[in-house]
């Protein structure tokens, strides 16, 4: 029991590093490695994750506000649609079939990997169109940066679907929302994955209630899981020196790689 | 903290590393709103942390209890409902269902704190809007009581 409790502290602390470095949650190495290998029910590691994706956001935010790099506004407007999304997606989840929850999970896991294949193909920022209007001071050589909003309105439609899915299978949605503030909305990558940062706590809070009002957070995975997360957050960013980030990049996303196919098989065979 | 005011401080744009406009450049008023924001911007934070802090404390304490008194913790952690009258009874889960409770709440303060801030700067429409995504949140909250 206690080698189950620590081994899920260590994967939480690794999933929080990685997801610090790269920008997108831990839920997505942290739950396939403890149903997988960990025998964690799906619904109790989707339960645990949810939670933990608030510890990724809510740590990382103390940074990114004080750099002014969230764009607030931005995140309002599509958290409307992404929690009304959550409720449902959670509301859902404790009632839909586990295996269906394991091949959405696969499918999202090979989504995220294809999106990372090949280095930043991030958008070239866009001039400020009169919506939404925001800027920015990069820390890293201080310039200003003046974006504006594109595609409002196809961004909420598919921030409410991220937001199902966050609810249903516990994960922040940062690899669906990064990609569509950044690629769909004209988001410079910075703001957009400080913006994604701060939305994923919001949209997995409002899951997490529900969670944890039904019953299906399990202290003995949710606890080491949090605590894991937070550590891992702290230590991210300061070992993400060591490695380059094409190294991280090719691990991810073999890891998720593999992780797919295994999320598969086990829908498949149950 | 070593990072403030010197090599990222652009000559160019007088643009401080944290973000906020450099003061000479405005106007009276617009200093002082930006200090307004500025202040604002420190207290969410120090909430954030405070709660985070609490959060872990309460979680680690919580495991501390669990191993010296033992036993087997029940298989769901609970909302306050619940887990503030096993608080009171000394029992640990009880700390560990709050430690988990506080760390849930912490986007609450943030959407709150966004909202005082388009508040502050009489931003009606961000303000509702954060309003209302605080209301759908507390709706689930009491989804999941039900």
């Amino acid at each position: 029991m206690s080698t189950t409790f620590v081994l899920i502290f260590v994967t939480a602390v690794v999933a929080g590093a990685f997801g610090s470095m790269l920008g997108i949650g831990g839920a997505l190495v942290l739950v396939p490695v403890i149903t997988l290998f960990l025998n964690v029910p799906l619904k109790t590691a989707v339960g645990a994750s949810i939670i933990s994706v608030i510890g990724t956001s809510s740590a990382a935010q103390m940074v990114y506000m004080r750099q002014r790099m969230t764009h607030t506004r931005l995140a309002m407007t599509l958290e409307l649609a992404t929690t009304a999304g959550a409720i449902g997606g959670s509301l859902t989840a404790v009632l839909i079939n586990v295996r269906a929850l394991q091949v959405l999970f696969a499918a999202l896991l090979l989504w995220t990997a294809w999106g990372m294949r090949r280095r930043s193909a991030a958008r070239a920022p866009e001039a400020p169109t009169g919506l939404l209007d925001e800027r920015f001071v990069d820390p890293l050589d201080g310039h200003t940066e003046h974006y504006g909003i594109r595609r409002l309105r196809l961004g909420m439609v598919l921030s409410f679907v991220a937001g199902n899915i966050s609810g249903l299978l516990g994960v922040g949605g940062g690899a669906i929302k990064l990609p569509i503030m950044n690629l769909i909305m004209g988001v410079p990558l910075k703001a957009a994955i400080a913006t994604s940062n701060f939305m994923i706590g919001i949209t997995a809070a409002t899951s997490a209630v529900i969670y944890m009002g039904r019953g299906y957070v399990d202290p003995i995975v949710a606890v080491p899981t949090a605590l894991g997360i937070l550590l891992g957050a702290q230590l991210g960013p300061r070992i993400g020196g060591q490695l380059s980030s094409d190294t991280l990049r090719v691990i991810m996303v073999l890891a998720l790689l593999a992780f797919a196919v295994q999320m598969a098989l086990k829908a498949a065979t149950g | 903290m070593k990072r403030r005011g010197t090599y990222l401080q652009s000559p160019r744009t007088g643009d401080d590393a944290d973000g906020s406009l450099d003061e000479h450049r405005l106007s009276g008023e617009e200093r002082e709103r930006e200090r307004t924001l500025g202040m604002l911007n420190r207290l969410v934070r120090r909430v954030l942390l405070f709660g985070l802090t609490l959060s872990a404390t309460l979680l680690v304490a919580g495991l501390v209890f669990w191993a010296v008194r033992g036993g087997t913790l029940p298989r769901a952690a609970s909302l306050p409902d619940d887990s503030l009258p096993q608080l009171l009874a000394g029992r640990p889960e009880g700390l560990l269902s709050l430690g988990l409770f506080a760390l849930v709440l912490t986007p609450f303060v943030l959407v709150a704190g966004s909202f005082v801030l388009f508040a502050r700067e009489r931003d009606t429409r961000y303000a509702l809007m954060s309003a209302t995504v605080l209301a759908i949140m507390i709706a689930g909250l009491l989804l999941g009581r039900a």
